[in-house]
């Protein structure tokens, strides 16, 4: 096949994969910290999608400080559904914590129905509605945004859990929460920050996919599923795992719809799933999980 | 004491039994709608109501038939089949209905079907399930077009409005959309069509990149688009027009949907769809849009329209008939070039009333008339 339309899937798996990566990230970074599966993962993305539209439609506010108070708004929605879903079972095992997880999730499209109403909305976009055309290839602007916004957040995260002492602390409280405390570090305030920042990260795909697809209840599912899948491919509980995890499995999902078979386009993610775990159950960088475990 | 009390329950008795031998007396015809009052199309069923009573009044207000009023008994059939099964028995059995306007869902009519053939009674139906009057039914009349002829109308505008020869498909990978795209394929091939490829995709999809570049690729002219979800069909529209509107695009019904036009906006302007029918097309249409306006003081639903035709239709057919259902039904099938508010009506000796739908170019966020496309009866 010609490059220009090998070209064109690539931005689009890059674009998707992005996205994956970063609700990918959520996952792990809650699973490092409490070693639960935070299956509310989706709806950290509907949510904040819901926030930004409803903001745009009642408050003629500049793009940025919308952004700003839908993050703000997730950072505190982290805390919450933190002290809610996780704290009050923090000493039992890891299931009931799990259960809790898809309760809120399953109450999160609920209220999201009854409050924001069952229509999908249309959120507006920062960057121009035309495409852009480079040599034949048609990029969508906010694909760029949602790739460069991405790499930004990865670089961001890099630096403040190597460099910052609060990041030392939170990657201290992940790897072992008995020695954390021994050294000092208030653990649940550090689980708090890390539900919180995970939170933020949905925020961030929220605001990044809310113009390109449509905001509706449903979008977090399928999207927290496939996030789950590119943790597991990329390695559960490794943070590049899961980004790198995410953006291949985004890539490989359109060439496979072209290629191979588009009505079996959301059966590709999970059957890639099946196979890492016969096949490579550690995942593609998964020798820490026998670090961690 | 215990006299008086048993005097009066006779007394009771007395007037139930003669209140009850009284409507079949002579003065009104009863016919029955079962719409859903309750459950989840209530909604829906409160709009086809208040198409219905506005039907009636003007038939009445028209000295109803042959000097006889209609009484028009509505029966809920609460949104479920069996509901539906029991709203056509209570209507017939209790009610003593002549005839019926039934539902517009085809699978609540597929549970009455049986029932309606039994009791040999005249039902006029919305349900769009193109298989409803082909299965040896004759009490079946429906007033939509069905969902056939969105395929049908597409392959012939496309064959005798443009220059097209190579189409490609892209639908829903659900039974509508894969029968519509079934149906496209296999007209397309019978008019001399070439589909150039054929792709689907899964409900709630968000990226079509791969589909639109593979219909591109294989050369496709003009894309037939059958989708099911609005939603889906929105996501389509913007990013086909992202990948630099490399063909021409033409819709099923959901192509211009107000759910999806709301959404693609802008994505959407200039693309062709075919739709039932678009308010405002006819002389007919406008008049009810305005009658329906002054008794309601809004503008009317689109989706429940099919039920003031159909009851003008029955009401016309029992005034040709008579009140003798075989009779009526036969006056039915004899309805030709009927002016209604959907289309022209001319039924098929199957019973189906519509073999026309509009192709329509989206301006300025609403459909706009190119030409009324007749399939002719199948």
């Amino acid at each position: 096949m010609d490059l220009a339309t090998n070209l064109q899937m690539v931005t689009a798996g890059l674009a998707m994969g992005s996205i994956y990566a970063l609700v990918a990230l959520g996952f792990v970074l809650i699973f490092n910290a409490v070693n639960v599966v935070n299956f509310a993962q989706g709806e950290f993305v509907m949510v904040p999608a819901f926030v930004a539209v409803s903001i745009m439609e009642f408050f003629e506010i500049p793009f940025p400080w919308v952004y700003l108070v839908t993050i703000l708004f997730m950072g505190v929605f982290g805390i919450v559904f933190q002290r809610i879903a996780y704290y009050p079972l923090r000493h039992r095992t890891f299931l009931p914590v799990v259960i809790a997880t898809i309760g809120v999730s399953i109450f999160l499209k609920n209220a999201a129905q009854i409050v924001f109403g069952a229509e999908p909305k249309l959120m507006s976009r920062p960057t121009p509605p035309d495409v852009l055309n480079l040599a034949g290839v048609y990029v969508d602007p906010q694909y760029i945004v949602t790739i460069v916004a991405t790499l930004a957040l990865l670089a961001f995260q890099y630096f403040f859990f190597e460099k910052t002492s609060l990041g030392k602390k939170m990657q201290a409280t992940a790897q072992d929460k008995e020695m954390a405390r021994l050294l000092g570090i208030r653990v649940a305030k550090m689980i708090a920050i890390t539900f919180a920042y995970s939170s933020i990260l949905g925020a961030a795909a929220g605001i990044l996919v809310g113009p390109i697809f449509y905001v509706t209840k449903e979008m977090g599912g399928m999207l927290g599923l496939k996030a789950f899948c590119s943790t597991i491919v990329g390695g559960f509980g490794n943070v590049p795992g899961a980004i790198l995890g995410g953006i291949f499995l985004g890539v490989v999902e359109v060439f496979a719809a072209y290629y191979i078979s588009s009505a079996y386009r959301d059966a590709f993610a999970f059957i890639l799933l099946i196979l890492v775990l016969l096949f490579r159950p550690q995942g593609f960088f998964g020798e820490k999980i026998a670090e961690k475990a | 004491m215990i006299v008086r009390r048993l005097s009066g329950v006779v007394l009771i008795a007395i007037v139930a039994l003669v209140a009850s031998a009284l409507p079949s007396g002579a003065q009104e015809i009863r016919l029955a709608f079962t719409p859903p009052i309750t459950g989840a199309s209530a909604a829906e069923g409160a709009l086809q109501i208040k198409a219905l009573d506005l039907a009636l009044k003007q038939i009445n207000a028209a000295g109803g038939v042959n000097g006889k009023k209609i009484n028009l008994v509505k029966v809920d059939n609460q949104s479920t089949n069996p509901g539906a099964l029991a709203a056509l028995q209570k209507a017939v059995e209790q009610e003593k209905a002549l005839a019926l306007v039934g539902s517009v869902k085809s699978t609540q009519i597929l549970a009455m079907s049986d029932a309606v053939k039994n009791y040999g009674v005249p039902m006029m139906i919305g349900g769009t399930n193109a298989t409803l009057t082909k299965q040896g039914n004759p009490w079946l009349f429906r007033v939509r077009p069905d969902d056939s002829i969105a395929a049908a109308a597409m392959v012939k505008y496309i064959k005798e409005d443009t220059q097209f020869t190579k189409i490609g498909i892209l639908h829903d990978s659900d039974a509508f959309g894969t029968g519509g795209a079934d149906l496209v394929e296999q007209g397309a091939k019978a008019v001399g069509l070439t589909v150039a490829r054929r792709e689907k995709y899964t409900t709630k999809e968000k990226d079509f990149t791969a589909q639109l570049l593979s219909l591109k690729n294989a050369g496709a002219q003009i894309m037939v688009l059958y989708g099911t979800n609005p939603e889906d069909v929105a996501v389509i529209q913007r990013q086909y027009r992202q990948l630099g509107s490399p063909f021409k695009y033409i819709g099923s019904p959901s192509s211009q949907m107000k759910d999806a036009l709301n959404l693609s906006r802008e994505a959407a302007e200039g693309l062709i769809a075919v739709a039932d029918f678009v308010p405002g097309q006819s002389e007919v249409n406008r008049k009810y849009a305005d009658d329906y306006k002054k008794e309601y003081n809004e503008v009317y639903d689109t989706t429940s329209a099919w039920a003031y035709d159909g009851l003008n239709i029955l009401v016309g057919a029992i005034k040709k008939g008579g009140e003798d259902r075989a009779k009526i039904r036969e006056a039915i099938l004899a309805t030709q070039g009927y002016k209604g508010v959907l289309g022209t009506f001319s039924f098929t000796s199957n019973g189906d009333g519509l073999s026309e739908v509009s192709v329509v170019q989206i301006e300025k966020g609403a459909p706009k008339l190119l030409k009324i496309v007749n399939v002719g009866a199948k």
